[in-house]
């Protein structure tokens, strides 16, 4: 494994204008996490998608409240981990409708968890005590 | 974000550069284009060659431009879409809610 950052863990204010830097820092990342550059600008949509969410849905906008964003690299030939916790009470991923479906195409919102699915190789919700909720974006290093 | 509206005959051509993403330019895109709607324009092409990145949020203002305009009577199509947005269309199944084109002229000739 040579260059970039192996691990990033960033608390940062619920204002939406932090997803810019949260991606700067991932551009950082993305070297040792053997993404490719191609793949990268998907990852970092992902990530944008995530990170908004929590910010909005999350935390309400609340910039006392904190989006923590953890990226780790793995081993090489494994997987990378980025994982983005807010301090909301989740909501019901079983609940999602299908923005592909053609009831939700005019629908104006709804698209960034699917969006999120589509470009990392696995996603996971998990809730941690006392409060919080996360998301994990699972991705098979070196994949294109 | 930078908007430039251009006429073109009956034709209403906005080229949009910059991000369409929360926060940054989804709401400044709806306000330029509710402006051509209540000026009565009933055909609009929004050239997105220059638009560098779009999110969920960008797409959602593509999605409204699209039904502001039919509630207005008029038309909205897309032209000169970069790979990844052309991507995002796709995957999104919004392709096939947009007429889209490789160039502006082609869109403006197509109304």
């Amino acid at each position: 494994m040579s260059g970039g950052l192996k691990q990033i863990i960033l608390q940062v204010a619920s204002r939406l204008e932090i997803t810019d830097t949260v991606d700067e820092y991932f551009r950082l990342f993305v070297k040792s996490a053997g993404i490719s550059p191609d793949r990268a600008d998907w990852i970092a949509l992902s990530i944008r998608e995530a990170v908004n969410n929590a910010i909005l849905y999350g935390n309400k906008q609340d910039p006392s409240k904190t989006v923590e964003i953890e990226m780790e690299a793995g081993e090489e030939g494994g997987t990378a981990m980025i994982r983005i916790w807010d301090e909301g009470e989740g909501f019901d991923i079983g609940n999602l409708p299908d923005p592909t479906k053609e009831e939700n195409l005019l629908r104006p919102h709804g698209r960034g968890i699917f969006l999120i699915r589509q470009f990392v190789d696995d996603v996971r919700f998990t809730c941690r005590n006392p409060k919080g909720f996360g998301i994990e974006l699972l991705i098979v290093k070196g994949k294109s | 974000m930078k908007f430039e509206v251009l006429e073109k005959g009956d034709v209403t051509l906005m080229n949009i550069g910059g991000r369409i993403t929360l926060g940054s330019g989804d709401i400044k895109m709806r306000d330029k284009l509710l402006e051509q709607l209540d000026k009565g324009k009933k055909k609009i092409v929004l050239d997105l060659g220059e638009v560098s990145f779009i999110d969920s949020a960008g797409l959602g203002e593509l999605v409204a431009a699209y039904t502001s305009a039919r509630r207005h009577g008029a038309q909205v199509k897309l032209a000169n879409l970069t790979k990844k947005i052309d991507d995002l269309l796709d995957i999104t199944r919004l392709s096939s809610v947009f007429e889209t084109f490789d160039s502006a002229d082609d869109a403006v000739k197509s109304f």
